[in-house]
């Protein structure tokens, strides 16, 4: 007996552009998810995400299809880890080549992850922006992200004083 | 050039805080900020007034304070002088509330490090850190303190229920000589419902008064994981302390009992259920029969360790008997500073089917004859140790500056360490040797080649304690 069918899903950005995708790829996406339980006939007409163009859905989709099958996180492990334990910046070798895209974009796919409640992805986006802040000079992470020092110089001595009490780990 | 206000408008309108809302800016600060310790905050607050406004508005960045007074600060020296009210030390409790303060309702972490002078202590002119703790007692997760015993029994005895929320308590205590015994009645501690893991040192002080009964000190039977260092806690104490820990996984233990003339206390058969890794230091007399009432099923990592070597009693013996009664399925076997007697140790490495590392050093002078006794044909499965992946036998040098002048001299003598180790444990199975003798070495830089050769060949090496003194070079290197 042949397997069933995997259901399709058309999906349409804010540009107009169309994908149909597997539907256990798109349920990566705990926003989509939760519409496609909303719907109970089968519909023709494509799931509109105006928040999400062509370009960054071809990303998310690459990193859906990806990581398809995988658990996906519930409500209790995350509410428990955030309490309980830290988490690292580390993030697996493929998703870092995924990753790896100009600033722009990586912003894109943060908003984009955000939107569409995909919380690995949006964790892989978070802490490479986290990893990028590492070991630089506040200079040095105003020149990164396009930021102008707006303190006065007194102003940053002040803060400098407030935390010299900081014990080094 | 000058900015305007509108150019920084209009670059402003570029940067990342602009382009994601502030709980993702938050969520990117958190992870950054878990990684790279107290310090992180400077470096976040001081980008721009922006990022200093998220930061102070995210209080997961604020849960965790550590603050250390004393001599060997970095930053400042606190002095006895200055220790008052509204001097730099009420200045550093302030700073601490402050940022604790920031971080609303979320539970939180404090580490404490300090040591003013006994005097300012004891005429109550300082404002010591107990306030600071009870401020955030209610949801206090993570404890860390060094600091003088008098403290904690104070707090103890401001806090009749304990911390609700105490997960992780760490106690690096020191008694003060002008304080009388302190004896830890009220014991809060006992009553954090929620502590698992525990951390605690009393420092060997010739002058200490400090008395108090562990008994009833913490939670004992909750306890998941236990540090206890204590050179004065009484072999009978602390028999009946370890019989209550049922719930333990990790236990690392240093104790002392040259005080112990007694008898041994009387302690019913204890099963400590949960127990993978063991840890024992040790000196004194009785040791070897402290473990005897416990049966441990689940041990899989037992490191024992005289403080001295040769002079405690022979721990064969007691070893063999304890797991004839409770057999426990050790993978990894670490013994140190031990006297052994070798029919006894064999009998217990034979029943030993699961070990897969091993570790002898300095036990009695008997790692040459153990590794003639586990000598077998290349080939042959070793009767002793049949699972073994891993041998450490580091023999204890009287004359530790044993001096190898030539490369050559050098690489004979590591391959035949290596080959003695090798067959000595029954061959292809082993995948490490440590060689960790005391030597110097006068060598030049292709020693390393050498070594690298001989770990090609399917042996890791792994060097510790060698002296590398390079023939054109004056100064010594240590090697890692």
């Amino acid at each position: 007996m042949a397997a069933p069918a995997t259901q399709q899903i058309k999906i349409r950005c804010n540009d107009e552009k169309e994908f149909t995708v597997d539907r256990d790829v798109l349920e990566r996406s705990v926003l989509i998810k939760n519409m496609l339980e909303d719907v109970t006939e089968q519909q023709d007409a494509p799931i509109p995400l105006p928040n999400v163009s062509g370009p960054v859905m071809a990303k998310v989709l690459e990193y859906c299809t990806h990581h398809r099958g995988e658990p996906l996180p519930s409500a209790d492990t995350e509410q428990s880890q955030d309490e309980t334990r830290k988490r690292t910046t580390d993030i697996s070798e493929w998703d870092q080549k995924f990753i790896t895209v100009d600033q722009e974009m990586l912003f894109e796919i943060i908003l984009a992850a955000n939107y569409l409640d995909i919380k690995s992805l949006l964790d892989v986006g978070c802490k490479t922006v986290a990893n990028m802040i590492k070991g630089k000079t506040p200079e040095e992470i105003r020149k990164l992200f396009n930021i102008v020092n707006d303190f006065t110089p007194e102003e940053e001595a002040q803060i400098k004083k407030e935390n010299e009490w900081a014990e080094d780990r | 050039m000058t900015l305007t206000g509108s150019d920084v408008i209009s670059t402003q309108s570029r940067a990342i805080h602009t382009r994601l809302p502030q709980e993702l800016i938050s969520s990117i600060f958190t992870l950054f900020h878990e990684e790279g310790g107290p310090q992180s905050h400077n470096l976040l607050l001081l980008v721009c007034r922006e990022w200093q406004r998220i930061c102070y508005s995210t209080p997961a960045l604020w849960r965790e304070v550590g603050v250390s007074v004393g001599p060997w600060r970095r930053q400042r020296t606190i002095s006895t002088a200055q220790a008052g009210m509204g001097s730099p030390l009420a200045e550093i409790l302030n700073w601490a509330k402050a940022r604790l303060l920031r971080s609303g309702g979320l539970p939180c972490s404090l580490r404490i490090r300090a040591y003013p002078s006994e005097f300012d202590y004891l005429s109550g002119d300082t404002p010591f850190f107990r306030d600071l703790i009870t401020s955030v007692s209610p949801r206090l997760s993570k404890l860390v303190m060094s600091t003088y015993a008098a403290e904690v029994e104070h707090l103890n005895a401001l806090l009749p229920d304990g911390f609700p929320e105490l997960n992780e308590l760490a106690l690096d205590l020191i008694a003060m000589r002008e304080i009388d015994a302190i004896t830890f009645d009220n014991a809060g501690f006992s009553r954090c419902q929620k502590l698992r893991v525990v951390e605690i040192e009393f420092h060997e002080d010739n002058t200490r008064v400090l008395s108090f009964n562990p008994i009833t000190f913490l939670p004992w039977d909750q306890l998941s994981t236990l540090c206890y260092k204590d050179r004065e806690v009484t072999l009978a104490d602390f028999t009946k302390v370890f019989s209550l820990c049922t719930r333990l996984e990790t236990c690392s233990l240093r104790l002392c009992f040259y005080q112990e003339v007694t008898p041994l206390p009387d302690v019913p058969p204890t099963v400590l259920p949960t127990l993978r890794t063991l840890s024992l230091t040790f000196s004194g007399f009785h040791i070897a029969s402290f473990l005897q009432p416990f049966s441990m099923p689940a041990l899989t990592e037992l490191d024992l360790s005289g403080e001295r070597p040769f002079e405690d009693e022979s721990f064969s013996l007691p070893l063999l008997e304890l797991h004839r009664r409770h057999p426990f399925p050790l993978r990894s076997l670490s013994l140190a500073f031990l006297t052994l007697e070798m029919d006894d140790f064999l009998g217990f490495l034979s029943r030993l089917e699961c070990l897969e590392e091993f570790s002898v050093d300095g036990c009695n002078c008997l790692d040459k004859p153990l590794v003639q006794r586990l000598t077998v044909e290349p080939g042959v499965p070793n009767p002793f140790l049949p699972r073994l992946m891993r041998l450490d036998i580091q023999e204890y040098c009287s004359d530790s500056d044993e001096a190898v002048s030539t490369n050559e001299d050098i690489i004979q003598m590591v391959k035949s360490r290596v080959s003695h180790q090798a067959s000595a444990a029954g061959v292809a199975r082993i995948k490490s040797v440590l060689i960790a003798d005391e030597i110097t070495l006068e060598a030049d830089e292709n020693l390393y080649e050498e070594f690298h050769a001989i770990a090609e060949e399917g042996v890791n090496l792994s060097l510790r304690g060698f002296r590398f003194r390079q023939l054109d070079a004056s100064e010594d290197t240590e090697t890692g």
